[in-house]
């Protein structure tokens, strides 16, 4: 038998687990279409509290007591669930209810390992009870940030390939459906491209952002360069106060740009969208910080923008999903139009 | 001081040389708006006077002649387009078709060389007038009603610009100050602005240790991570609206589905839901809250960027000696990690405050600014467009203005001893 703390926690972090991936897994069927009734809490918790103790018998060997662990856990989760977990029947949706029994258990056996392996708990040392400590929170943490980051945009990719009235009548359900074939699965993405003329935001987004960035650039190259390369008096003042500028937001310019703009019959126009480009605040903190932070700033930001060069293209295909889009240019047809 | 050299006068006169023309774009594109919105903010201007007063003129014909020798009757309708300011100066112009002699002209008007010129010295705010003239038609007119309906009219007017004038008042601070709603907005702006940043420097924090060791798959975490910064935030406000929907979202029909929540909640449109919190009462801001999330949220990846670049340049020898003293995991963090990252820290949460304190389009996105979230920047829009007092709206930009300054000199009084070398 294992030292009575190490059952101990092996027991706590086992049930802790097995909570958590069934209320997963719950979300992911009730995301998939299929409606389960009930999160079975309390039985996860027993059977992935033994799974974790089973899991730890190490007398058995290795390998023994992993498939052990697992045999034994899924049996226990599935009758203290009634073999309906989740509310599934096991007979009728066999995969739903099975995989997601398996998953449970494999993942509680999986991470009580992982999070006590070369602890010993033997005594109560203080290095030990931090390091699984910090080895627990480590885990939740990772699967925390996951999910946050990542949720929101494979939701955003999925809502584009389905329609309107199907999310509005079930808004769980995010189940892609390949029924209409491919046509029905891209109608949004030909929706905003034929219905609402998505190629002329392309080239005036283009045309403004190109212009404003080549204009941006160039500027501050010259600019950057005197600044961290040259000596001249008044340089420690003039990166100081073009750091204060960069500061200023964009609302403080608006009321006055949007009067000379009227006054002048610049707005939407091209030329009006192009000089709001250079206003906003985005281009500016380029401008600027190659102007005003020179040394440390500099490379830190370049370091960011390396980081991030690649991954805006790479959304530029996120960008451009469907529903949102056509949220989008519909709203600004409304505007403009 | 050094006695200036020949060569260090080059060099200065290059580099000014090569400032000019940023300084230029910065100078016109920002500092001059700037000190736009200053003046704007002393006068009492209105979204509707931006269009300046104009004199304007429409013709009727109240005779058409029938036979040659029939009288012709125009009756010109004359207008002030301003409510407030007057026009004076008028000249009006219209050139006439040949065969149109005089028979009774107003007295401001002449006729000659087929021309008819009015002038007017000045109409008042909302000015009014009919006048008639009179003519005699020979056989060389020729025109037809049509043509001669259509006939252009050119007039002119001088008129004082409101934005350029010289009359100044008070009245939009007095509106701001004596408005009880003001104060609330303030310390809107201010929860909002201090638990984002908090919020944002926790979360990049804790992001940043997680990724401070290796592990397989840890390449691809770091570029996940900062998905929510890179991406346009018009897209992820919305995927955020319709993931929090009370109605046909996702997260909220989940929650009442699992049987979490008995009804939906309105994440972005509630003021605020009574929680009982140990048989107290207590008045959650709902909207705000959520607000505020998205915020950290969003902004986390930042924070976690230039921790976990800070984190990465700390030698490993510190721990290892750490190690040998039998310091415990946490007394690492606490002694060796959060000491050398404070320096990153304290500049992260300046400049977050900051950014923060001047968002404007994350909450204008996602509530509009309604439900208790109206911070400064979004009153500026709400006074100047959607209550179109464009006065008052500069008034609270030059409110964020002064508040902006306050927080840049903190910035420089705190900024850590190896960030201002480094800047300067």
């Amino acid at each position: 038998m294992p030292e009575w703390r190490r059952a101990l926690a092996a027991a706590l972090i086992g049930g802790v687990s097995a909570c958590i991936f069934t209320v997963i897994w719950g979300i992911l069927l009730l995301f998939s279409g299929i409606e389960p009734i009930l999160i079975p809490l309390q039985g996860a918790f027993i059977s992935g509290m033994l799974t974790g103790v089973f899991s730890e018998i190490k007398s058995l060997g290795e390998a023994k007591s992993f498939f052990i662990s697992i045999g034994l856990g899924s049996i226990l989760f599935l009758f203290l669930n009634d073999f309906s977990p989740w509310n599934i029947n096991l007979e009728k949706q066999a995969l739903a209810a099975g995989l997601g029994t398996l998953w449970v258990i494999l993942i509680t056996v999986w991470s009580t390992r992982k999070a006590l392996a070369g602890i010993k708990l033997e005594g109560l040392d203080r290095d030990e009870i931090e390091r699984l400590t910090i080895r627990i929170f480590q885990g939740m943490g990772l699967l925390f940030f996951i999910i946050i980051v990542a949720f929101p945009f494979i939701y955003m990719v999925i809502t584009s390939l389905k329609s309107q009235m199907a999310l509005l009548t079930n808004p769980t359900d995010l189940s892609i459906s390949f029924e209409s074939g491919l046509g029905g699965l891209i109608k949004s993405y030909q929706e905003v491209w034929t219905t609402f003329q998505f190629q002329r935001y392309i080239w005036i987004s283009t045309v403004v952002s190109v212009g404003t960035v080549g204009i941006t650039l160039s500027l501050s190259i010259l600019g950057a360069y005197s600044v961290t390369r040259l000596r001249f008096p008044g340089r420690v003042w003039l990166s100081r106060s073009i750091l204060i500028i960069y500061m200023f937001p964009a609302i403080v310019l608006v009321i006055p740009l949007y009067s000379i703009f009227s006054q002048l019959q610049l707005r939407n126009s091209l030329l009006g969208l192009f000089i709001a480009d250079l206003v906003d605040h985005q281009k500016r903190k380029e401008f600027l910080l190659l102007l005003g932070r020179p040394d440390a700033a500099l490379q830190l930001v370049a370091s960011l923008q390396i980081e991030t060069s690649n991954l805006r293209r790479r959304h530029v295909h996120i960008l451009w999903t469907g529903q949102i889009i056509v949220m989008r240019t519909a709203e600004e047809s409304e505007t403009f139009g | 001081m050094m006695p200036r050299s020949p060569l260090a006068r080059k060099e200065a006169g290059l580099a000014y040389a090569l400032l000019l023309p940023a300084l230029a774009v910065v100078l016109s594109i920002v500092l001059l708006p700037v000190l736009a919105n200053f003046w704007i903010s002393f006068k009492a201007v209105e979204l509707s006077d931006l269009r300046p007063p104009k004199p304007i003129v429409k013709l009727q014909l109240r005779q058409w002649p029938k036979n040659h020798g029939d009288p012709l009757v125009i009756r010109y309708s004359l207008r002030n387009s301003s409510q407030k300011l007057p026009v004076n100066n008028i000249l009006s112009r219209q050139k006439l078709p040949a065969g149109m002699l005089v028979q009774e002209l107003d007295s401001r008007c002449v006729f000659s060389n087929n021309e008819l010129r009015c002038e007017f010295d000045h109409w008042p705010a909302g000015y009014r007038e009919k006048i008639q003239n009179v003519f005699i038609t020979d056989d060389t007119f020729t025109t037809s009603k049509k043509t001669f309906k259509q006939s252009n009219i050119e007039i002119s007017g001088e008129a004082e610009n409101i934005l350029t004038s010289f009359q100044f008042t008070l009245k939009n601070y007095i509106k701001i100050f004596t408005n009880p709603e003001f104060f609330f907005v303030l310390k809107t702006t201010f929860l909002y602005t201090l638990l984002g940043t908090l919020g944002s420097l926790f979360l990049g924090l804790f992001a940043a240790q997680l990724l401070n060791q290796h592990f397989a798959g840890r390449g691809f975490l770091r570029g996940l991570f900062l998905f929510p910064y890179v991406s346009p935030v018009i897209a992820v406000a919305f995927t955020w609206v319709l993931l929090l929907d009370p109605f046909s979202g996702t997260l909220n029909t989940m929650l009442v589905k699992t049987g979490f929540l008995s009804e939906p909640l309105n994440l972005f449109g509630q003021r605020s839901v009574m929680l009982n919190l140990f048989g107290f009462e207590v008045q959650f801001p709902l909207a705000l809250s959520t607000v505020i999330a998205f915020e950290s949220w969003r902004y986390f990846p930042l924070a976690f960027l230039f921790i976990l670049a800070r984190l990465q340049s700390i030698p490993n020898e510190l721990y290892e000696a750490a190690k040998m003293d039998g310091a415990s995991p946490i007394q690492q963090f606490r002694f060796i990690t959060l000491p050398q990252i404070t320096g990153i820290l304290s500049v992260m949460f300046l400049l977050r405050f900051i950014w923060t304190f001047n968002k404007f389009d994350d909450i204008f996105l996602l509530t509009g600014g309604n439900a208790g979230t109206r911070t400064l920047t979004v009153d500026v829009y709400e006074q100047g467009f959607a209550l179109a007092d464009l006065g008052a709206g500069s008034a609270v930009a030059v409110i964020i203005f002064a508040l902006l300054s306050l927080f840049m000199i903190l910035y420089f009084r705190f900024l850590p001893q190896g960030e201002e070398e480094s800047n300067a």
